[in-house]
């Protein structure tokens, strides 16, 4: 549809009204342009309707059919994209050396032709020379034709069949015991479909739409546990089919859990992401600056486009609209300590380039027992009905000391036994001085996903011990590079380095000061700097680099 | 005995009335007043159809006269001989003048022009804006009308990212992209399963040539490096023109014949 142009009734240039399309484009005047006031106007177009309310006319919407004529031509039967060998060979090497890391991007994927870079392995070759030449059947050497079977008797028929039985039940070691439990007649109990929580059809019907809509994935992990929150089928998803969509780590909670763990996780998953430790606090943030950063520098890397999209996708309860609302610094998503509270998608406005949306979180379906999903934080507490199961995996994963001082308890046998001194100390008790075990253990689930008992997973012990920070594929010493996509990954590996080194805080009075440095000392025993680095952790604020805007 | 029969065989027998020629002689003198008299008379279609009548019998009157009349100006008798005129005994012979000749190669090269470089359908039958387009109301109470879903199969290509949502008109729904194309080579008579690289024309509009929408007979751009073509001089040939021969929203794959 061409734009109609109104008729020129005002011709001295000035609009008459805030909605008068007619007006000129000047840059200089803080008005409003032309095409924001076709767009205003078109948010109220309706169908014109009759006297007697039959619809007249409905822009988009009318029935005249058009020409539908195409005209002969030579060039439909042309060549449309034709490219040399000498550049065949340039792309090829030029791909296979650039597209190893997750630190490069391919700008403009549609000019290069990939299916040509790229050999496929579908048709694979049949050898049917290998086997039988051509004197074995034809010529004067013919010999006689045997048919080739899998085994010449009995005995070596029945000896392959009980090594591919073997084999195959090596590869298959879990339906054996799937087998056996069929054997002994019991099935897998029916759960809930509350521990199904983000895996609906109308979960994935949102996060779906919202990396559509997004040009940068952010991952929002839970820091105390990042591999358990992790999608890795979104991640392959992103991979595979979105190629020009960038996915960004955010460890989130990064107070909770010491500084040296922060790091090494840091270092870890920055292998593989861009990531970055991140605290949502509106009034006392860490990382804000950092995470602004990079988006801007990946509206910079799109500056093609008007504006770009941060999706921040992830598990319930990890965070991600606390997240959005310490980026703009006000409520602008409605949060809650409890999973699920963001049910569709919000579109937030960042800045004029930049815009957030918000996506409830998602679980992909694994084999995650109920105790792993409560402890997740996936499901709500509230709604248990047995929350006393979990309760001996939660003093399994937490030390002894962090229990006793929450909870002033100083001895128990198993977990029944704690929640009954649990009980009668905070006076949860029933009819009868009966202990309450459902409320006890609810407090303590409660407490387990607010962070108030300190829990978390260490990082994997890296083979090599060096400081320097860990960010891959991209060279820092490389200073006279002019492309700006390049540019513009490293200014990202920068910020991304940057972060590595500042120091982390973490909350007062939830680690004591042995366990923050002796687990440093456990982790890097040859150096002392770490020490020193540590021991100023606590209580002190992140000094940005970068002024707010 | 049909009635005039009776009177011709009565005037045979007995003879004439004695008066009868001189009655019939005035008869006919006075039929001239009597037929002027009702032309003036007659008004109408009538007066119509014996205007005419008398023009013609007046006309064909004074063509008699003048053949009889002699001419003033001399002629020869003998006509010229016509160009290409044969005699008599080669008259059985066939003849074909250079003209016809001509006249047929010319037809023929018009016609062989227009032909080859027709596309598959030349034209298919339109899709109107209310079967391509379906309202999508939004906003708390349902009152905005302004945005549009695709309803139709559409190609938005690698590099697609949704706009966001108070400047996105035109909803492609995920369930109706397509990458792929049963392209047929019309030559070697095989199908292959080939990649879209964009949608060219699509002969409803350019409108929805620019929205990527496919329907029947539109023009895709297809990549053909699993044919193997190369030019004549030594190139990779990976991109040319297919027409969509199928209706893909309602089979749900895109059938396309390559254009060589």
């Amino acid at each position: 549809m061409a734009k109609k142009k109104e008729k020129k009734v005002n011709v001295s240039g000035k609009p008459k009204h805030s909605l008068d399309v007619n007006r000129s484009n000047d840059a200089k005047k803080e008005s409003r342009s032309a095409a924001t006031v076709r767009r205003l106007k078109m948010y109220n177009t309706r169908p014109v309707r009759d006297r007697k309310g039959k619809v007249v006319s409905h822009e988009l919407q009318s029935k005249e059919l058009p020409s539908t004529r195409i005209q002969p031509d030579r060039r439909w039967f042309g060549n449309t994209r034709v490219v040399n060998q000498k550049e065949l060979e340039f792309f090829r090497e030029e791909l296979q050396s650039r597209m190893s890391s997750n630190y490069n991007v391919i700008l403009k994927e549609k000019k290069l032709p990939l299916s040509l870079l790229n050999d496929h392995q579908k048709q694979a070759r049949v050898h049917l020379l290998d086997r039988e030449p051509f004197q074995d059947a034809f010529g004067p050497k013919t010999k006689r034709k045997r048919p080739i079977l899998l085994a010449a008797d009995y005995e070596s028929l029945l000896k392959k069949a009980d090594g591919s039985q073997d084999a195959f039940e090596e590869k298959y070691g879990s339906s054996v015991s799937a087998e056996a439990n069929d054997e002994d007649g019991f099935r897998d109990l029916v759960r809930h479909t509350m521990f199904e929580k983000g895996q609906s059809k109308r979960i994935w019907g949102e996060l779906y739409k919202v990396i559509d809509s997004s040009d940068v994935v952010v991952q929002v992990l839970d820091a105390r546990d990042p591999q358990g929150t992790r999608c890795y089928h979104l991640e392959k998803h992103l991979k595979e089919n979105c190629k020009h969509k960038h996915m960004v780590l955010l460890l989130n909670k990064c107070d909770l859990v010491p500084a040296w763990a922060t790091k090494g996780w840091l270092r870890v998953l920055s292998k593989e992401f861009p990531t970055l430790a991140f605290h949502a606090n509106i009034n006392k943030s860490f990382g804000k600056g950092s995470l602004l950063s990079v988006l801007r520098q990946f509206a910079r890397l799109k500056r093609d486009k008007q504006a770009i999209s941060v999706g921040f996708v992830g598990y319930p309860n990890v965070g991600k609209s606390s997240v959005i609302n310490t980026l703009r610094t006000k409520n602008v998503c409605k949060v809650a300590p409890i999973p699920g509270e963001t049910k569709v998608w919000q579109y937030i406005t960042l800045t004029k380039r930049i815009f957030l949306i918000d996506c409830p979180g998602v679980v992909y379906h694994n084999n995650d027992s109920e105790t792993d999903v409560v402890l997740k934080g996936v499901v709500r507490v509230t709604n248990l009905k047995d929350a006393a199961d979990h309760i001996g995996e939660v003093l399994k994963r937490v030390k002894k000391e962090h229990l006793e001082r929450a909870y002033k308890i100083k001895e128990w046998d198993d977990e029944n036994d704690f929640l009954l001194q649990l009980c009668k100390s905070t006076g949860k008790l029933l009819k009868g001085g009966e202990p309450d075990l459902m409320t006890a253990a609810k407090m303590i689930l409660h407490d387990w996903q607010r962070g108030r008992i300190p829990f978390f997973v260490p990082p994997p012990r890296q083979e090599d011990l060096s400081e320097e920070p860990n960010v891959n594929g991209v060279d820092l010493d490389d200073s006279v590079d002019g492309n700006e996509a390049s540019a513009a990954m490293k200014a990202i590996a920068d910020v991304l380095s940057s972060q590595q080194q500042i120091n982390v805080p973490v909350q007062n009075d939830l680690y004591s000061e042995k366990e923050l440095k002796g687990e440093a000392t456990d982790q890097h025993p040859n150096t002392n700097a770490n020490e020193e680095i540590l021991a100023l952790d606590s209580n002190t604020s992140e000094e940005d680099p970068i002024s707010e805007p | 005995m049909p009635q005039g029969d009776y009177i011709e065989r009565h005037r045979r027998d007995y003879g004439y009335r004695l008066d009868h020629f001189e009655r019939k002689r005035k008869k006919e003198a006075r039929q001239v007043h009597k037929r002027s008299s009702i032309a003036q008379k007659a008004l109408g279609i009538k007066g119509k159809m014996i205007a005419k009548k008398n023009y013609a019998e007046k006309a064909q009157m004074k063509k008699t006269l003048a053949m009889h009349e002699e001419s003033t100006s001399r002629r020869k008798t003998d006509d010229n001989v016509q160009d290409g005129a044969v005699p008599a005994y080669l008259l059985d012979r066939d003849n074909t003048t250079r003209a016809k000749v001509l006249s047929n190669t010319i037809k023929q090269k018009r016609k062989e022009k227009a032909g080859k470089w027709d596309v598959p359908l030349p034209k298919v039958r339109p899709v109107a804006e209310d079967e391509m387009f379906k309202v999508v109301r939004t906003g708390k109470r349902k009152t905005k009308q302004w945005k549009r879903m695709v309803t139709k199969a559409t190609f938005v290509g690698p590099g697609f990212t949704r706009k966001p949502p108070k400047y996105e008109r035109f909803i492609r729904p995920t369930g109706l992209r397509f990458t792929k194309a049963h392209v047929t080579h019309p030559e070697l008579k095989c199908t292959f399963n080939l990649e879209l690289i964009g949608v060219k024309k699509n002969p409803n509009g350019p409108m929805y040539t620019s929205l990527g929408v496919i329907t029947r007979g539109t023009i895709i751009e297809v990549n053909v490096s699993e044919l193997g073509l190369v030019t004549p001089a030594g190139k990779v040939v990976w991109g040319k023109y297919a027409q969509v021969t199928n209706n893909p929203e309602n089979d749900g794959c895109i059938n396309a014949v390559l254009l060589v």
